[in-house]
């Protein structure tokens, strides 16, 4: 599966992917010129392997034109916010209209993404109003943290799943191939964000 | 001397003594003679040894001079090269240094790191010259620490991306200063130029130039101003990047020119991909690098010392050297991305290759150069040409230039604009564009066009715009034909020719 993480800038986008890809949270990081992209597998179900190449996406609006190319490429999505920046709350809406005109007649399946939940006491927006926006516009919603390894693994297994799902039951046409392992640049480990992190804390005890 | 000096002050205060006798005052002159005389001797021999030095470095200026002639193509310009450090006064002095520094810059070993800073410089400096600019005054108004009232929406964005900035030397406690400078570079930019502000990327062009610099803020900011104004194309980085994108579809008919083969593959890959996805879309593969690249001038992607010899070449043979290396690499990458069968496999080789080429020095700096200089004639066939007709019409599938494409091509409003905006106005634009007068068209084709714009500027203002300027490069096209050679009439055929009569002409210029 393809999917693509936007949202405004330094809202997180790059080290949730890097947190899910590679299992690191890097303190500094640049921030991405125009459109990278990464890749992992996921593990939805005992056997049942999925490739995920993952969009990432630069914030700022004047990449916007370039950034929507990679929009109709993608089946599924995550929209991020910062919790701790009310602005990039409020501008979901927008990214949302964003991408729905240039999907269409297609559609990409999102999920609302809460970054930095690690941050809770600096918090702008709460759970409760997110989860509303969330249902308002029928997508799921998780707080995520890529500090902290929360839910990384969730968000996007989660999301994985739900678009499996909706393949199985025909709502999304894939072409064959799409869920394929494919030999290349695939780790052959699945490894879990979460779990090296744990690891890691053990060490340092 | 000290000793004369309390002399001096006891003759002074007591200027009716006669304690001090006639035979003394001889002592002291004998002794200022003597010192004199030292001093003297001294600087004599410094002057002599300065004389010296300056006719080495004079010789050895020479002995460059004339390496520098022997491997030039020996055209009649190369034999008044003539090599200095600095550019002596006035404006020939300038040209006179910098055609040397650009031969400088084409040998293998490039411009000696030592020299970097003040070549930058100098080119930085001739730029603001040239728009005559007061500098110290732009410094106070840039560097100011009050506020402006504009710096907020630029700031912020700036300070967001600066604690992030991902030049290793710059996180940490000790990088604090660093950061301070290089985020008062970038508001200074930003303060500069308010049209283009602050681009995300920016900060790791000033990071480098900072480090060129070796800090200093008010350099930084000077290279900064001559890189973004001067050498890379007009709005590169401000209205949704036009002008990258128009470079990256003009990459990519440069790389079906020159590497067929891997084009071809590249295209079936994205129309498999397209095909296969049932309605999604693939953009051209080669964007999401070229991108990166062109915004970067390569800072991200490849080794420090193959991206400052790139920037030497950038500063001295302009931004066509960006998409020259960037069909270097592609050129050196092609076998392996010929094994790729889908795109999804394209694009995990090129994650592994990227890496390979930053960290593993996959592309040596001194061949991938040589590459780029031997790639072309200077400057780039067609490279004017194609950009301006992107610049009216870009078109995530450029057909292949060919001429006879062209009729069929016109007016057809293409279904993907993810480059474009898709309103009518553009469509017609891009139809206007399609037939811009260098791309090889045929003189009834000539006609049509014209009278197409005729007809489309009753249709709206913004199409008018488009096409007198579209227009308005025709004419002199046709006037510096008339100067090469009146005898050529104006037909079909020549039209073709004139990507040729264009260098040719170039060439004149230069040795004249």
């Amino acid at each position: 599966f393809r999917l693509i993480v936007i949202g405004d800038s330094t809202v997180g986008k790059s080290c949730l992917i890097r947190r899910f890809t590679e299992g690191r949270f890097a303190q500094v990081s640049d921030p991405t010129v125009g459109v990278d992209f990464f890749s992992r597998l996921v593990e939805i179900e005992p056997g049942k392997r999925i490739k995920l190449q993952i969009w990432d996406t630069a914030g700022q609006e004047r990449f916007r034109s370039i950034t929507r190319a990679y929009y109709r490429n993608s089946v599924g999505g995550l929209l991020l916010f910062d919790i701790t920046n009310r602005r990039s709350f409020q501008n979901v809406h927008e990214w949302l209209e964003e991408t729905k005109v240039h999907v269409q007649p297609y559609q990409i399946v999102f999920v609302l993404v809460g970054h930095k939940c690690d941050l809770d006491t600096q918090r702008q927006v709460t759970r409760h109003e997110a989860e509303k926006l969330a249902a308002a516009y029928g997508m799921k919603y998780i707080e995520t943290s890529a500090r902290d390894a929360i839910n990384v693994e969730k968000a996007f297994t989660d999301l994985t799943r739900d678009i499996y799902e909706l393949v199985k039951r025909g709502d999304i046409t894939i072409q064959e191939g799409w869920e394929g392992v494919k030999s290349g640049f695939v780790p052959n480990v699945v490894h879990s964000s979460e779990e090296v992190v744990k690891s890691e804390r053990r060490c340092l005890c | 001397m000290q000793y004369l000096w309390q002399k001096g002050y006891l003759l002074f205060c007591f200027p009716f003594s006669l304690l001090i006798d006639t035979n003394e005052l001889k002592m002291i002159l004998g002794e200022l003679k003597y010192r004199i005389g030292i001093q003297s001797a001294k600087l004599l021999r410094q002057l002599k040894q300065k004389d010296r030095l300056v006719h080495k470095v004079q010789r050895n200026c020479d002995v460059v001079t004339a390496c520098l002639q022997a491997v030039s193509q020996k055209r009649r310009v190369d034999t008044k090269l003539k090599f200095t450090l600095e550019p002596s006064l006035g404006q020939n002095g300038f040209q006179q240094w910098y055609d040397a520094l650009k031969a400088v810059a084409r040998l293998s070993t490039g411009i000696p790191k030592e020299w970097r800073r003040k070549v930058w410089l100098t080119l930085a400096d001739h730029y603001l010259h040239s728009i005559a600019i007061d500098w110290d005054k732009t410094m106070r108004f840039t560097f100011n620490e009050r506020s402006n009232p504009d710096d907020d929406s630029m700031g912020i964005q700036i300070v967001k991306d600066l604690h992030r900035t991902g030049c290793s030397s710059y996180c940490g406690q000790e990088a604090e200063q660093d950061r301070v400078v290089l985020k008062r570079v970038l508001l200074a930019y930003a303060r500069w130029n308010k049209n283009v502000g602050y681009c995300q990327g920016f900060n790791i062009l000033a990071a480098l130039i900072l480090e060129v610099v070796e800090g200093n803020e008010g350099d930084a900011l000077k290279i900064m101003i001559y890189l973004i104004d001067k050498v890379l194309p007009e709005s590169y980085f401000v209205n949704n990047l036009r002008a990258l994108s128009v470079d990256m579809a003009v990459f990519r008919d440069l790389l079906r020119l020159k590497l067929p083969e891997l084009s071809q593959h590249l295209d079936t890959l994205q129309k498999t991909a397209n095909k296969e996805s049932g309605g999604g879309y693939e953009p051209p593969l080669t964007n999401v690098f070229t991108m990166q690249w062109f915004l970067t001038l390569f800072a991200t992607c490849l080794p420090n010392h193959t991206v400052l010899k790139i920037w030497d070449s950038v500063f001295f043979e302009g931004s066509e050297i960006i998409l020259r290396v960037s069909l270097a690499i592609w050129a050196k990458l092609g076998e392996q991305i010929e094994c790729c069968e889908t795109a999804d496999e394209f694009y995990s080789t090129m994650g592994r290759l990227t890496q390979e080429m930053l960290e593993n020095d996959l592309l040596e700096s001194h061949e991938l150069m040589q590459t780029v200089y031997s790639m072309a004639p200077f400057p780039f066939p067609q490279l004017a040409e194609l950009r301006e007709k992107y610049t009216y019409n870009i078109t995530p599938f450029p057909a292949t230039i060919k001429p006879t494409s062209v009729s069929g091509r016109r007016g057809k409003v293409r279904d993907s604009d993810d480059e474009n905006d898709p309103d009518d106005e553009d469509a017609i634009a891009n139809a206007v564009g399609c037939l811009g007068p260098f791309s090889g068209l045929l003189a009834p084709e000539l006609q049509k066009y014209q009278k197409q714009v005729k007809g489309s500027c009753i249709n709206s203002n913004y199409v008018w715009s488009q096409a007198t300027k579209n227009k308005s490069g025709f004419p002199t096209a046709l006037e510096r034909e008339d100067e090469e050679d009146k005898a050529i009439e104006v037909r079909g055929e020549e039209y073709q020719m004139l990507p040729q009569l264009f260098q040719d002409s170039y060439l004149e210029i230069t040795i004249t």
